[in-house]
């Protein structure tokens, strides 16, 4: 079958290519869980990126990043992530940040799928605070994937939204303030 | 919270919207029912929509994204039955999505009523999406509609059509419709009207209507329109629906404001009007033009947006058929009128002719298929007589050309086009000294010596001004090709 004309719009999965040799450093999380990830995934979290840049500007060795706002088991999942997209073009998630039609690669579909929705949760809010836009954007287009043909009822018990008559009426106080 | 909920309010503003801009929209929809805070959110992204149209009566709202169209339908009573108020409460709500690209596909889903009546349904709906283009249709049946819920309901809207569903509204309907009007007349672009009692005295005049500086009234009456009503009407185009007016009224109507109502007129039809006036009663023949038809039959063929025509018949209205011609001809500016003269038809006098058709473009006249009688050439040379100094393009087809109307004669009158049918007595050297800028002969009395001679004449100057791209000499004897001129 021939390719599809818009292919070459969509991410490609990462493939593994003959590079310099991985720069490792550790990563703290907010629980002390130390992890140890490759400086180029690392690279796709516009904050650590600044982080890492703002040691190698003034030549300081880079020993242990700490991430005070994420949990460990949450950040093993962000480096798991970030390691399986270090090569990715990073123009390609800047591009798709704004669309409506995200297409979701396979790797990241059933990465994020298998995930439990406390779990995804968790993720998606982990890679705003670090600004993983690629992350962001198959996360987010996640959520909208299981909310797809739901009713009101539906959404409500997905997104854990009580009732009407549960909620508050002042229209200053929302429920979930 | 179990782990099968994704606790969606919690997250931040940013990734909420993020969220909600890749759903499709009766899923944003579906959502903004969940929570105050969830409508406000989806407000806040104002996403774009194309058009809402809402319906009251079968109560239906329809919302027009750029590929999506998603239509609420709501059901009242077990029957269908039609809204009464704005405060009903739909038994469910039938939602229909219809997606356009990549590829067409439709589902539908059923919803809950939400607890909310049409009023609380349509106010929803209404808010949550950037649209410039709100529109209502009012289905009129035992509807009581108040002017300030009207207003609180319905955003501004551009285009409203009311539709009385019963050909003699009650006193509760009509009030209903009077508190549409002045509910949304100030700001309304386009009204449409359909068996809306005309009503003066009670705000529900043309006058009325039309004083507002719409852009667009459309008009379908179930009832003779009086077109004096229309003159003082103040909208850009406007297009009526009728079966049945006087032509007079017609005239009298268009001849005070000559200008607007030929622009009104093409704005309400794109179409052509054709008028068929019926000349036979009794086998007898109306020659005259101070005859009177026994009717007309009129067809307005419409081209956009599908091809369609209508046909009515008009009486006489005791008007002679020369005033018709000259009512209809003095209706509309128009600078190239045509006029075709059957010779053995008609015969009417040469000076009522000349007062009554207007300066003619082309004139065409055409001949009998047997020989001409001595009284019908001399008639066709009297009529290209009277119309030959203005006219511009001459068709004869079949016309005997004598002495004192010779092709000679015609072709130096600085003509445009002149086109010659199987004219008889057609001699050469007529045709080397005319004088026009197209000409076409499909004759079988030029024998090939003297096209010949023709064409050397041609080739040393004679008819300077032929165009000889445009101008052909075709025989009946060479059906495959035409032979060109040059």
């Amino acid at each position: 079958m021939a390719p599809k004309k818009n292919s070459a719009k969509r991410p490609q999965p990462s493939t593994p290519k003959p590079s310099a040799p991985a720069r490792i450093v550790k990563v703290q999380s907010s629980d002390g869980h130390i992890l140890q990830a490759d400086v180029r995934a690392l690279l796709l979290s516009s904050t650590l990126a600044a982080t890492i840049k703002g040691y190698d500007d003034e030549n300081k060795p880079l020993e242990k990043l700490e991430v005070n706002n994420v949990v460990g088991f949450t950040l093993k999942l962000v480096l798991e992530w970030c390691e399986k997209h270090k090569e990715d073009d990073p123009a390609i998630a800047q591009a798709e940040k704004d669309k409506k039609n995200i297409f979701i690669p396979s790797w990241d579909r059933h990465f994020l799928t298998k995930l439990p929705m406390g779990n995804l949760f968790d993720l998606i809010t982990a890679a705003y605070h670090l600004d993983i836009t690629g992350l962001i954007n198959y996360g987010c287009k996640t959520v909208a994937n299981s909310a797809k043909g739901k009713s009101t009822e539906e959404m409500r018990e997905l997104f854990g939204i009580p009732e009407p008559w549960e909620q508050p009426s002042t229209s200053t106080a929302t429920w979930d303030d | 919270m179990t782990e099968s909920r994704f606790p969606f309010p919690r997250l931040p503003n940013d990734l909420c919207s993020k969220v909600l801009k890749t759903m499709d929209p009766h899923e944003i929809i579906a959502y903004t029912f969940t929570s105050k805070k969830a409508l406000s959110l989806v407000k806040s992204l104002r996403l774009p929509l194309r058009r809402a149209t809402t319906k009251i009566g079968w109560p239906s709202v329809r919302l027009v994204f750029r590929d999506i169209t998603v239509v609420f339908k709501y059901k009242m009573g077990k029957n269908d039955e039609v809204m009464t108020t704005l405060d009903d409460i739909p038994v469910n709500v039938d939602v229909e999505l219809m997606r356009f690209n990549p590829i067409p596909e439709s589902k539908a889903f059923i919803w809950s009523n939400q607890g909310k009546n049409i009023g609380e349904w349509v106010q929803h709906l209404s808010s949550m999406f950037r649209c410039e283009c709100y529109e209502a249709i009012f289905h009129i049946f035992n509807t009581r509609l108040y002017i300030q819920s009207l207003r609180n309901t319905l955003p501004k809207l551009r285009r409203i059509a009311i539709n009385c569903l019963i050909n003699e509204p009650n006193n509760q309907e009509i009030q209903s419709i009077e508190n549409i009007l002045r509910a949304f007349l100030p700001d309304v672009k386009c009204v449409r009207l359909h068996r809306v009692p005309l009503l003066p005295f009670r705000n529900l005049s043309i006058h009325h209507i039309g004083m507002t500086n719409l852009r667009e009234l459309i008009l379908e009456p179930d009832q003779n329109l009086k077109f004096d009503d229309l003159s003082t009407l103040n909208v850009g185009s406007c297009t009526i629906f009728i079966t049945q007016f006087s032509v007079q009224s017609l005239s009298h109507s268009f001849q005070r404001r000559h200008y607007q109502w030929f622009n009104l007129f093409v704005c309400l039809l794109n179409s052509s009007i054709s008028f068929t006036f019926s000349m036979l009663k009794n086998d007898k023949e109306l020659k005259k033009l101070d005859d009177t038809p026994v009717n007309a039959y009129v067809e307005i063929t419409k081209f956009q947006p599908i091809d369609e025509s209508q046909r009515f018949t008009w009486s006489n209205h005791q008007t002679t058929l020369g005033k018709c011609i000259r009512i209809l001809c003095s209706i509309f500016r128009y600078e190239a009128y045509k006029a075709d003269f059957h010779m053995r038809m008609t015969q009417y006098e040469i000076q009522s002719i000349r007062n009554t058709f207007p300066k003619l473009r082309t004139i065409c006249i055409v001949g009998a298929l047997d020989e001409q009688e001595e009284h019908e050439v001399v008639y066709a040379q009297k009529l290209l007589r009277v119309f030959l100094p203005d006219v511009e393009n001459v068709r004869l087809r079949r016309v005997p050309l004598q002495e004192n109307l010779s092709l000679q004669h015609i072709g130096m009158s600085n003509l445009k086009s002149l086109n010659l049918f199987y004219s008889r007595n057609l001699k050469i050297d007529d045709l080397v000294t005319f004088n026009v800028e197209k000409y076409v002969n499909r004759t079988d009395k030029i024998s090939p010596l003297d096209l010949n001679r023709f064409f050397k004449l041609r080739t040393k100057g004679c008819n300077p001004k032929l165009n000889t791209d445009q101008s052909l000499i075709s025989f009946p004897y060479f059906h495959s090709r035409p032979d060109i001129i040059d």
